[in-house]
């Protein structure tokens, strides 16, 4: 059996503008932990406050609630939601996301910014922003958890709903970084890229594999805005006309 | 699409500007570096625009301008947005990051309204673990994101040409993807 808790905090400690400083520590570590100990969720910070909704086996959450309110890191923790006996889970996707406000929902912004009191005692809300961030997961997660097999692979639409993060090993990928450029500008479909890039059908599956390898996603405003709204299926393979493009592009091979 | 174009790096104090096109460069650049008068925890500073070029053939050019970030060099930044090719913010990798200049910055700039292909490269983390990277290209990625930016952040190593050569290459990339 499951539980799940969702909190609210006030933040301790220094903040650099805008950012809680311990963040990166308890990102780092809280993703360790969580994913020895089989615990997911998402943390929040906004305006001084922290969000962050946990979920996992009973007895672990018990005891990891019990640690996170004496965390000195924070205080004023405010339980919104304890759920137990819950047969599944919803974030399974996120080890510890750290969650964007404003991507998600202007609301939940709004609601830690201005009304999060209100949300005490308020269990209507607390699980609306629950759903808020639920349904942010699926939709970020869809084209991660959707590469099952290359038969399959065909008729995907390539949609970067989601920004992985680059590693420092994967900087010197050309392919991986013209995938990840052309994901950036706008949707594409599998054969799109195929054409585009002029690549295997697995390399371009295995490249897809590696951009995606972070279960740290978030979604994109930016994407909606700019996407091209006319899916191009099966279209011819074209390479830019654009001779500063070309010219770059064999300049940077070769000299890379 | 002219044959010369202009890619900005955008940075705080110490974020590896002048680095980074010392390191690029095929010309002798022009630095505006001088002697700090505090302690910035390092010896010269860019108070100008630097300045390099990447020459691909006799008639085809690729400018790299240098730029501080502080919000009082916003002249400067008036001088350097004019038909931009590409914008790079360069951030030294700390756990907790200056986003306010960087806010500054991208209002200023504003990449979504100009549709300047943008890349946020997060320098200094030659000596630190993926993990701490990966943290804080997160914590980046959500400020970009509520900048209605793409959270492109890319991990670079300023004095590595081929790490450097990641940036210009991107942003090509994202040109072509553009054009086609």
């Amino acid at each position: 059996m499951f539980k799940q808790i969702l909190y609210c905090s006030t933040a301790n400690g220094q903040w650099s503008e805008h950012v809680p400083t311990a963040i990166t520590d308890i990102i780092v570590q809280g993703r360790r932990f969580n994913r020895a100990n089989n615990i997911t969720g998402f943390l929040c910070y906004k305006g001084g406050y922290y969000l962050q909704a946990i979920e996992g086996p009973t007895e672990v959450i018990t005891s990891l609630y019990k640690r996170i309110c004496t965390d000195s890191r924070h205080y004023d923790v405010n339980t919104l939601l304890d759920e137990a006996n819950l047969t599944t889970r919803e974030f399974q996707a996120w080890s510890l996301k750290l969650a964007s406000t404003s991507p998600v929902s202007e609301k939940v912004a709004l609601f830690i910014d201005k009304k999060w009191p209100a949300l005490k005692n308020n269990n209507k809300a607390a699980l609306k922003i629950l759903s808020i961030f639920y349904k942010a997961q699926v939709r970020s997660n869809y084209y991660n958890a959707d590469f099952p097999s290359l038969r399959k692979v065909g008729q995907i639409e390539v949609k970067l709903l989601s920004v992985p993060t680059i590693t420092s090993a994967q900087v010197g990928n050309h392919d991986l970084l013209d995938i990840y450029g052309h994901l950036i500008m706008r949707w594409r479909t599998f054969y799109d890229l195929l054409g585009t890039f002029r690549l295997k059908e697995y390399e371009l599956y295995n490249l897809l594999h590696q951009l995606y390898q972070s279960d740290d996603l978030a979604i994109r405003k930016y994407q909606v805005q700019h996407a091209n709204n006319t899916f191009r299926n099966q279209s011819k393979p074209r390479q830019s006309d654009s001779n500063f493009y070309s010219q770059l592009r064999s300049f940077f091979r070769r000299y890379v | 699409m002219s044959d010369y174009q202009k890619l900005a790096f955008v940075g705080d104090v110490g974020s590896g500007k002048s680095t980074i096109i010392r390191t690029l460069s095929e010309i002798e650049v022009v630095d505006t570096d001088k002697r700090a008068t505090v302690d910035i925890g390092k010896e010269f500073t860019t108070i100008g625009i630097d300045y390099g070029r990447i020459n691909f053939n006799d008639s085809m050019a690729l400018g790299l301008y240098g730029v501080p970030g502080q919000k009082r060099y916003s002249l400067l930044w008036e001088h350097v947005n004019k038909s931009l090719w590409g914008l790079t913010l360069l951030v030294k990798f700390s756990g907790a990051p200056n986003t306010v200049d960087l806010s500054e910055c991208l209002r200023f700039f504003d990449p979504v309204k100009t549709g300047t292909p943008f890349v946020l490269g997060l320098t200094h983390v030659d000596e630190v673990s993926n993990k701490n990277v990966s943290a804080v290209a997160d914590i980046l990625k959500s400020f970009l994101l509520d900048h209605e930016l793409p959270g492109v952040v890319i991990p670079v190593n300023c004095l590595d040409r081929k790490s450097s050569m990641m940036i210009p290459y991107f942003i090509n990339s994202m040109h072509n993807a553009k054009a086609i």
